[in-house]
């Protein structure tokens, strides 16, 4: 009897912590969702340059293509091997391109608040992996890459899959 | 059915099983299959509540999809919304719901106004509970079961305008492994129950399995989820 009293005290303070810590962390988000966070990068990428007397800077950046992975704090085993394969293909094919910034390689947690807006900007649904292509600092187009899931068990065929879409970003860049 | 549908609803009810044998809501699922089997005495009662069961997760992907066609929400929001908020809700709810089920947390009727009602109506809850809980681990939403249901089944419904058909049939392939599954393990451990004579003794131990895998299922879900522990 008092080991079910014991184990009824002890489930039941996990449930009222498992419930404090789920609006903490909430509140505290919603708090610090003003900060600049990396995803924050696109938003002002995307702006033009602004001189000092606020005439838009002549903006001649060259282009690149960024490749996003958007994920979730929870980090399901299927997502980490999208994760891990598309990160592979992207430094087995294109080394050279990451090393001289023609592309870049981004890890973005979307449910941090400040960069909730990747949610709408890409129509997220799920984890996914997603090419920008910028030219003179502006996003030009992007463009998902949904086979990520339907190729996550064949490996070969997913590496080929996102080093051609990547090799064609980069070539009509 | 029209012929254009065929093809399409058969793709649904297998996006819909794909989704139930995918690894991610294997908690789910097993948390379901042992509330299906718990009342294994009655091979009826066992039916009853997987098909409700089914029936709960249908309406629910009905409900969605239809209001997801009409465009009256908007997929990224609601897609996004139910993974990163569900299954936050479904550790500590499972949690309450195992500990009601052990009777760790009694639920007292009042027996002063029709207490006689109110006690057939708890136990026949058990049945009727499982349509509620098919329409809950419905929203649970995963990365798997988020891109088969907003990437494939919902372009699918957009196609061919069918906001109803296709939504619910993907829904009953949802439920079906799982429901597949329990009825078997139900009616085997009615056999094996009848052959060895202690039936009500096996089925007292499957209810209580059935209360310590939503508990545990629940701290699963709790501390993978709320707590961020690696899985």
């Amino acid at each position: 009897m008092k080991a079910k009293s014991i184990l009824r005290t002890l489930l039941l303070v996990f449930v009222v912590v498992s419930g404090v810590s789920l609006v903490i962390k909430d509140v505290r988000e919603r708090s610090q969702s003003g900060t600049v966070s990396e995803g924050s990068t696109v938003m002002a990428a995307t702006a033009p340059l602004q001189t000092a007397e606020g005439n838009p800077a002549p903006t001649k950046k060259p282009p690149k293509v960024i490749a996003y992975y958007f994920h979730t704090t929870f980090r399901c085993t299927t997502c980490r091997t999208i994760e891990a394969f598309s990160r592979e293909a992207i430094e087995q094919a294109f080394g050279d391109a990451l090393k001289n910034g023609k592309l870049e390689w981004r890890l973005v947690n979307v449910e941090e608040r400040a960069n909730r807006h990747f949610i709408q900007d890409y129509r997220l649904f799920t984890k996914s992996l997603i090419l920008v292509k910028m030219k003179d600092g502006k996003q030009a187009e992007w463009k998902n890459l949904p086979r990520v899931w339907e190729l996550v068990r064949r490996k070969d065929a997913f590496l080929r899959y996102v080093q051609d879409e990547v090799r064609a970003y980069l070539e009509a860049s | 059915m029209s012929e254009g549908l065929l093809v399409p609803s058969a793709t649904a009810l297998w996006l819909g099983v794909l989704t139930s044998i995918s690894p991610c809501p294997l908690a789910t699922n097993i948390a379901a299959i042992s509330f299906i089997v718990r009342g294994m005495s009655s091979p009826g009662r066992v039916l009853a509540t997987g098909v409700l069961y089914t029936l709960g997760r249908m309406l629910t992907y009905l409900i969605l999809g239809a209001l997801l066609v009409a465009s009256l929400l908007s997929i990224p929001e609601v897609a996004m919304f139910l993974q990163i908020y569900m299954n936050k809700a479904l550790g500590p709810l499972l949690l309450v719901v195992g500990l009601i089920l052990l009777d760790v947390i009694p639920l007292r009727f009042s027996t002063s106004c029709g207490g006689a009602r109110v006690q057939k109506w708890a136990q026949s809850a058990g049945i009727w509970g499982s349509l509620p809980l098919g329409m809950i681990f419905a929203l649970a939403f995963c990365p798997v079961s988020a891109a088969l249901f907003f990437g494939s089944l919902i372009p699918l419904a957009l196609d061919t305008g069918s906001s109803v058909t296709l939504p619910s049939l993907y829904g009953i392939g949802t439920g079906l492994p799982v429901f597949v599954f329990a009825v078997l393990i139900g009616l085997g451990a009615q056999w094996v129950g009848k052959a060895l004579n202690k039936l009500a003794q096996i089925e007292k131990w499957a209810r209580r399995a059935t209360g310590v895998i939503f508990i545990l299922v629940g701290i699963y879900l709790s501390l993978v989820h709320i707590f961020g522990v690696p899985v």
